[in-house]
């Protein structure tokens, strides 16, 4: 097996042009599990940690232009579309660093570092990345749970150049992510969500498992919730490990949109997040609990949203 | 108080001799040795639980890089026979399997990585036939057939006093149907075993075992060599519960066979996967219990069936049954009781030892029959336990045994009701709408509960194991005051090089550092018996008991000379001295051990220990079981989210009847150990069977309990002794895992209301019993 | 010019510099047990579920074998065996381990020392439930886990005694 630990994005994508087979590996957390339990058996690696794609910034973006595919199919061409200010975040950066992004303000970004906190225990914080955790296309990603909540871009390097695009164009199914041969993930934008003075907010990553920790959620959710006087001014809400990615419950988010946190709307918006989640049953769950999670979890994180608000 | 910071004898609170070099990283586990030569071996193994073998398909396996010799049943010279009870299993699989995970082929190579590339070359054809997945349909007369015999193994009765005296009297039965599940061990290091092929025939065998004894008399059965020609070293063993009794000595029968064909020494380290799959598990039992009661709270008797599910071959599972069938009435006094214990066949796991060896399933079933009866009486499961409990009145167990140390069980009720501070919600309004998914009932969403579990557990082997029953230490006294022990039972973890030091250095009265014991070489020490049945400080300890008496004996007299002939028997060993009380004169240890060799006497003793001979009846099932018996009461305070199904047990208040605490940092180990072990089974450790297969392999989705799981352990140790054992200890190993599981189910009942009948109590099942009773109760929506 | 696969890596392990002509794909674990007689580190699952073979890369805890060693070209892998050498006093964290007794059948103990190490590294004072959270990631099947805890918390007294702040209590 030939392995290749380039220092370019070019580089990269050069050796990633000739060996279409090749697999990208950043932290390896679930690549190498993958080859040892033969469900992968590339014939090259490239191994993407020398990239310089392991830090982050806040990028304020003023009036800085990025291109953003807004179009299912590649072929479509890309709108030009003026970006707001958000976290930058480079493909092979860890979880354990992805916890430290503080967020006083509550941006958006402090739930991204509440669900990279419960990616597996510290040694795999240690190596799982944002790129790893989006490329491996698992539907119980605690990270990118977050990431669809907080409606990050995904930046992408390839032959024929880079490009953007949201995350609910490149999350397809379990373990199939939108990348083209030859095409790899460089990093993630995460826009900043902002809000008012008098707004308060509610953001975490929760999830159900059967213990505390070191646990691949049974249904997870990401939640975003801020209010202001008394009726929600935005509503986030991402679901793991209940369909075929992680996914956003729309119907509620949009039920709960300029209204209270009255009991009877938190019942109603946790009944519609309940019938977005398309569950399967599998090893870790049925079906029919996964649903009722989904409803447990919403209801939680609203309650206490409720209780914030007054 | 002052800590007590002596180096000597029993109790003193040292640092486990095997410690350093387990914390610097120099202990060699088996998968850390390396011998020249030495070949890599593999399994191929069945996908099937049930089937006709067509083919091997073995035919491209040979011809894989590195692969020196691969082997199938056609191919053995021996014996193909491995039952370590009934001969029911081969080593190699002929004509059909019966078992996911069994072997069907032996393969050795030149690395291991060819040697596991190899097995996946091997194309096996299998024609599936049905199979038994259920333990509850194995005796149904439709019932395929494991074996040709039938798939009832054996059934174990307990018959005692007049059951139709007891239906009369009662004026409640409580009835229960508990499916309690199995847990595999777990230990850290996997099964493996390296075997070396010497001059004449004959081999050494590295093993990580807990039975150095049992490999070598398998090794020996299948190959026909000599027990003196095969030498069976333990090495340093990460873990085992069980695990290790008698499945160690299937990877080193395969290593041997392949050992003598190659005449290469050959590594056998089964990957956790395969290690899951095939190796021993804990049974899953289903418990039928009748409990007959007056409604006073006393019990009169109970009803009992237990259907064993052995998995595809007997391997030990009967004598996991008979503890099993002599403890499922608990430490309560009863008038009479019937017993019926069936022990079956099945296509699943393959069934074995697990610490507690079948008590901690029916005692979890006993103790919540107990929690029933009380509830249903508006009790409180304390005082129920109270009025029924063995204690000098009523000193007999449901064996026909009589307990001298009967209120033992009483104290350790009491101390882990104290110290827990007891308090149970059952009688508060419980039938609520707790459950319900509604931001109103938020505040109504978690629930505290409390669940007691007492238990008696007959200590060392049961009668039926009796021959096996005794054991050997050999001491040498060096010239310079060292001494070293050679102990035929083994150190798993568990402390017990730790507990046998500490025994040698107080028969000796010196530190407990001038003392060196060794994992267990067979060609060293007699056959001592498996180290199981929390036996290993008993035996361990009288023998060397034993030897440190012959010893002491001789140094004393020398003493006495060098002291100027004082009175041998007076003298006293303590401190590295041996010591006239009578003058305060004393000489130091060193002074007499060099004396002795002065006078060229024997400096080596070899001590033994033979528990007394008991009676029991097989017929009845009554009779003396065991050598002696340690009472245990745990209370665990668990806090239950209704959303969610999660339990989480926040303490487990353990207080243990340990006769005496002889290494007590490795005591206290024990107990919070099992009591975290007992939690995982309780809770979250599922094994998830389709067909047979084990659906969760491996860590990733087989959960045991992490850092932040664990519960906070208080103990709380009885130390009153027992005459037959070593400075007065009991076993510990076993004790400490057995009640949390009953305490776990009776307190998660309690937080709920809910009479929950199975294990473990994972989210899942909790969520689905909170729905079950919201729907059934009239308050619930 | 075309970038080529590299062949070999270069690895500082317990302090010394290592040139190992070893397939850069092999796992760090097995180049460590196999090629550098390194057995302190264990492997436990093969998976990154048990911690048995963790090690410190540039000071922070990994699963050696989820890692490939030509992705730690250029860093600093630390064992068991570097963090106190064999004729050495122990590492502050391994003797608070012998201390306490949280060694039993000792096979997670080599990496819940060095996933301890780089907690009392890192954070100045972790309470029991940092200390029980980062350490989540080492399973251990014997001990309970009350002892590590302990082990870890008797850590940071003897690193606060070496510093002069203050004697701690000893058992014996």
């Amino acid at each position: 097996m030939e392995y290749y630990r380039p220092t370019s994005v070019e580089d990269a994508v050069q050796i990633l042009g000739r060996s279409p087979g090749a697999a990208c590996m950043a932290g390896g957390t679930d690549l190498v599990v993958a080859m040892r339990s033969h469900k992968r058996g590339p014939h090259a690696i490239v191994d993407l940690s020398g990239l310089g794609l392991d830090t982050w910034i806040f990028d304020d973006a003023s009036n800085r232009p990025a291109k953003v595919k807004t179009q299912g199919t590649k072929k479509a061409g890309n709108d030009e579309q003026r970006l707001g200010p958000g976290w930058r975040i480079g493909a092979t950066v860890t979880m354990a660093v992805l916890k430290t992004l503080e967020d006083e303000d509550n941006l958006g970004v402090g739930l991204l570092a509440d669900a990279a906190s419960q990616v597996g225990a510290t040694q795999i914080q240690n190596r799982a990345t944002a790129g790893g955790n989006l490329c491996n296309g698992s539907p119980a990603a605690d990270a990118v749970c977050a990431m669809v909540a907080l409606d990050a871009l995904i930046e992408i390097a390839g032959p024929t150049g880079a490009e953007t695009m949201p995350i609910g164009k490149f999350l397809l199914g379990p373990g199939r992510v939108n990348l083209e041969p030859g095409q790899f993930l460089t990093g993630i934008f995460v826009p900043a969500h902002d809000m008012k003075k008098s707004s308060v907010a509610l953001q975490e990553y929760r999830k159900v498992g059967s213990r505390t920790s070191l646990v691949i959620a049974v249904a997870g959710l990401a939640a975003r919730t801020v209010l202001d006087k008394g009726k929600v001014v935005e509503s986030r809400l991402a679901l793991s490990s209940v369909a075929p990615t992680c996914i956003r419950a729309t119907e509620a988010e949009a039920y709960l949109t300029g209204g209270p946190l009255s009991p009877d709307r938190i019942r109603e918006a946790s009944h519609l997040a309940r019938e977005e989640a398309r569950p399967i049953t599998d090893l870790r769950a049925t079906d029919q609990y996964r649903k009722e999670m989904v409803s447990a979890l919403v209801t939680d994180h609203l309650t206490r949203a409720a209780a914030l608000a007054q | 108080m002052t800590k007590d910071c002596r180096k000597w004898g029993v109790g003193a609170r040292t640092v486990r001799p095997d410690a350093e070099a387990k914390v610097r990283g120099e202990a060699l586990y088996l998968a850390d040795m390396k011998v020249n030569g030495m070949l890599h071996a593999a399994l191929v193994t069945s996908p099937v639980a049930s089937g006709h073998i067509e083919s091997l398909g073995l035919d491209h396996v040979r011809e894989e890089p590195g692969v020196q010799i691969v082997l199938s049943a056609d191919d053995l010279r021996g014996a193909n026979q491995i039952g370590i009870i009934f001969d029911d299993q081969p080593l190699l699989a002929a004509g059909r399997v019966r078992m996911v995970g069994e072997r069907l082929a032996l393969i050795a190579a030149d690395s291991e990585e060819q040697a596991w590339a190899a097995v996946r070359a091997a194309k096996p054809q299998i024609a599936a036939e049905p199979g038994v997945f259920d333990v509850a349909d194995a005796l149904s007369p439709n019932a395929p057939k494991v074996h040709d015999s039938g798939n009832l193994i054996k059934e174990f009765v307990m018959h005692r006093g007049h059951m139709d005296d007891i239906e009369s009297r009662a004026d409640l039965v409580i009835e229960g149907e508990y499916r309690i599940g199995g847990q595999e061990h777990a230990y850290m290091e996997g099964q493996g075993a390296i075997v070396i092929p010497g001059p004449g025939g004959t081999l050494t065998v590295y093993s990580s075992t807990q039975c150095p004894f049992y490999v070598r008399q398998r090794i020996c059965r299948m190959t026909g060599l000599a027990e003196a020609d095969v030498r069976v070293v333990q090495t340093v063993t990460g873990g085992a519960f069980g695990g290790k009794e008698d499945y160690p000595d299937e990877p080193a029968c395969c290593a041997a066979v392949l050992a003598l064909r190659a005449h290469r020494p050959v590594r056998l380290v089964l990957p956790r996967e395969v290690d899951f799959q095939g190796s021993t598990k804990r049974h899953r039992m289903v418990v039928r219990h009748q409990l007959y009661a007056l409604n006073s709270g006393r019990i009169l008797g109970a009803k009992v069936e237990i259907l064993v599910d052995a998995g595809a071959y007997a391997g030990m599972s009967t004598v996991v049954a008979e503890r099993a069938n002599s403890s499922c009435i608990g430490p309560y006094h009863v008038d009479a009781v019937q017993v019926s214990t069936k022990v079956c066949y099945t296509n699943n796991l393959f069934g074995g030892p697990f610490r507690g060896f079948g008590a901690p399933q029916v005692s979890a079933a006993h103790e919540q029959q107990m929690n029933r009866l009380a509830w249903k009486l508006g009790l409180d499961p304390v005082a129920v336990r109270r009025t029924n409990l063995l204690n000098h009145d009523r000193p007999t167990l449901a064996t026909g045994e009589v307990l001298p140390c009967a209120d033992m069980g009483p104290k350790t009720l009491d101390e882990a009701v104290f110290h827990s501070k007891w308090q149970p919600r059952w009688n508060e309004s419980v039938k609520s709408v707790a459950g319900v998914i509604d931001p109103e009932a938020q505040g109504d969403r978690y629930r505290d509960g409390m669940g007691v579990g007492t238990i008696v557990y007959g200590c060392s082997l049961h009668h039926g194991g009796l021959l096996l029953d005794r054991g050997g230490a050999s001491m040498i006294l060096q010239a310079d005051g060292t001494v070293n022990v050679a102990i035929g039972v083994t150190e798993m973890g568990q402390g017990a090089l730790a507990a046998a030091r500490a025994i040698a250095s107080q028969g000796l009265g010196i530190s407990q550092e001038r003392i060196r014991v060794r994992e267990v070489d067979s060609a060293m020490v007699p056959d001592s018996g498996p180290t199981v049945a929390s036996r290993a400080t008993l035996i361990a300890g009288r023998a060397i008991m034993d030897a440190t008496k012959i010893l002491a004996d001789r140094l004393r007299n020398i003493a006495a000379d060098l002291l100027g002939r004082v009175p041998a028997p007076q003298l006293e060993f303590g401190n590295d001295r041996i010591t006239d009380p009578v003058s305060g004169r004393f000489v130091s240890f060193s002074e007499a051990v060099t004396a002795l060799y002065g006078r060229r006497e024997n400096p080596a003793a070899v001590g033994w220990f033979r528990p007394p001979d008991r009676e029991y009846d097989d017929e009845s099932g009554q009779g003396g079981a065991y050598i002696f018996y340690a009472f245990a009461t745990q209370v665990a305070r668990v806090r239950v989210d209704t959303w969610t199904g999660m339990v989480q047990v926040r303490q487990v208040t353990a207080a243990h009847d340990v006769g005496r605490a002889i290494h007590p940092p490795s005591l206290e180990g024990q107990i919070q150990g099992g009591v975290v072990q007992s939690m995982g089974w309780a809770t979250m450790e599922d094994l998830l069977l389709d067909q047979g297969v084990l659906q969760n392999p491996g860590f990733t989705n087989y959960h045991i309990p992490t850092a932040t799981d664990a519960p906070d352990v208080r103990i709380v140790l009885l130390e009153e002794g027992t005459p037959e054992g070593p400075y007065g200890a009991k076993g510990i190993g076993e004790p400490s895992f057995i009640p949390g599981g009953a305490a776990i189910l009776g307190a998660v009942s309690d937080a709920l209301g809910i009479e929950l009948t199975e294990l473990p109590l994972t989210p899942q099942r909790v969520r689905m019993a909170v729905e079950a009773a919201q729907t059934s109760s009239p308050e619930g929506k | 010019m075309q970038p080529k696969p590299i062949e070999e890596v270069t690895v500082t392990i317990n302090g010394r510099k290592e040139r190992l002509a070893v397939d850069p794909a092999k796992r760090l674990l097995d180049v460590l047990r196999e090629d550098l007689g390194l057995t302190g580190t264990k492997e436990g699952c093969g998976k990154g579920e048990c911690g048995a073979c963790t090690v410190l890369i540039d000071g922070r805890p990994v699963n050696s074998c989820l890692v490939l060693v030509g992705s730690v070209d250029g860093h600093e892998v630390l064992t068991i065996e570097g963090l106190a050498q064999p004729d050495a006093a122990m590492h502050p964290v391994q003797q608070a381990f012998v201390e306490q007794g949280a060694i039993q059948c000792g096979f997670c103990t080599p990496g819940a020392v060095l996933t301890a190490v780089s907690l009392v590294d890192s954070q100045p004072a972790a309470d029991e439930e940092a200390i029980r959270r980062y350490m989540a990631g080492n399973l251990c099947r014997c001990t309970g886990y009350t002892k590590i805890v302990s082990a870890v918390k008797t850590a940071y007294e003897i690193l606060s005694e070496r510093k002069g702040a203050g004697r701690r209590k000893k058992e014996c």
